[in-house]
């Protein structure tokens, strides 16, 4: 592993079905980030120590935020604003490089579409603040999971 | 088999010697590889066995959701079960991890194809006779 420039990570969304998943690569975005992966926490305190401690929680609901450019990749916007209107979930993936490479790790998880706004100011270009939150989804008889790619296979993790 | 006889057998060994069990990771890794295939290849793949259900699936749901000119990633045992015509089951076992722990991993393989039966036709149903007027 080594450093690198987030240009260089990649977006998939699963034109798919989760059993037999096709990555489709999302790459006209901007920015993207996993900005809410984080546990909760019980905090513990008591007149035994002068500390306050935590304990573990549950991992929160977890999101992937993007700048997507407004009139660009046409079919990747057509399917957020068909999701967002109609609360459809799909699978996305947030790597560190391609599907399948040795090195490549990274966030797969159903989403819901959260936010879509429409910004358009006058000097800069038009797009939309996309925010897809982790959804609640069952599918061929089970619940589908957050969970993360290492060296191209998929761990489930169960939260 | 004798893969699992041995590890239950080193599972014991470790227990009689007063050790304790590796505990099993609450996650299961899917250990699928993927393959990176142009549209018209996938679609190639869809027509050379299009009963197939993953080739439906995916001519339901890739072909048409998946930005045309853009490659997909889709599981190799997936595409090997379309071109071959065989079904796909996961297999799931118990290994050591990297860590003092052992993992779940479950893998696509390949069985031979359950060929779709059709429903037995079923006889109409007789209508009551009526009673006989007296």
């Amino acid at each position: 592993m080594a450093a690198k420039t987030g240009h260089k990570m990649k977006l998939y969304r699963n034109t798919g079905s989760p059993d037999s998943p096709s990555w489709s690569l999302v790459d006209e975005v901007g920015d993207v980030s996993i900005p809410d992966l984080t546990r909760g926490l019980a905090e513990l305190k008591r007149r035994a120590s002068d500390f306050t401690k935590n304990l573990a929680s549950l991992i929160q609901s977890i999101a992937i935020e993007f700048r997507l450019h407004n009139g660009l990749d046409e079919t990747t916007f057509d399917a957020i604003r068909t999701n967002f209107f109609s609360g459809t979930a799909e699978e996305w993936a947030c790597l560190s490089g391609e599907f399948g490479d040795s090195d490549t790790e990274g966030l797969r998880l159903p989403a819901l579409v959260e936010n879509f706004p429409f910004d358009q100011p006058l000097e800069d270009v038009a797009g939309h603040d996309v925010r897809l939150a982790v959804a609640y989804w069952e599918t061929g008889g089970y619940e589908l999971e957050p969970s993360w790619v290492a060296d191209g296979v998929t761990s489930s993790t169960y939260i | 088999m004798s893969k699992i006889k041995d590890e239950l057998k080193a599972r014991l060994a470790t227990l009689n010697d007063g050790g304790k069990e590796k505990p099993i990771a609450p996650m299961i890794i899917r250990d699928n590889p993927t393959i990176k295939v142009e549209l018209s290849e996938l679609k190639a793949a869809i027509d050379t066995n299009p009963d197939h259900p993953i080739a439906k699936s995916w001519a339901k749901t890739t072909l048409k959701k998946s930005p045309p000119g853009k490659p997909v990633h889709v599981e190799r045992a997936d595409l090997q079960a379309v071109l071959d015509d065989k079904d796909v089951a996961v297999k799931v076992t118990i290994e050591d991890g990297d860590d003092d722990m052992r993992v779940k991993v479950a893998r696509k393989v390949l069985v031979p194809r359950k060929k779709e039966t059709k429903p037995a036709a079923t006889k109409p149903a007789t209508e009551p006779k009526e009673p006989a007027k007296t």
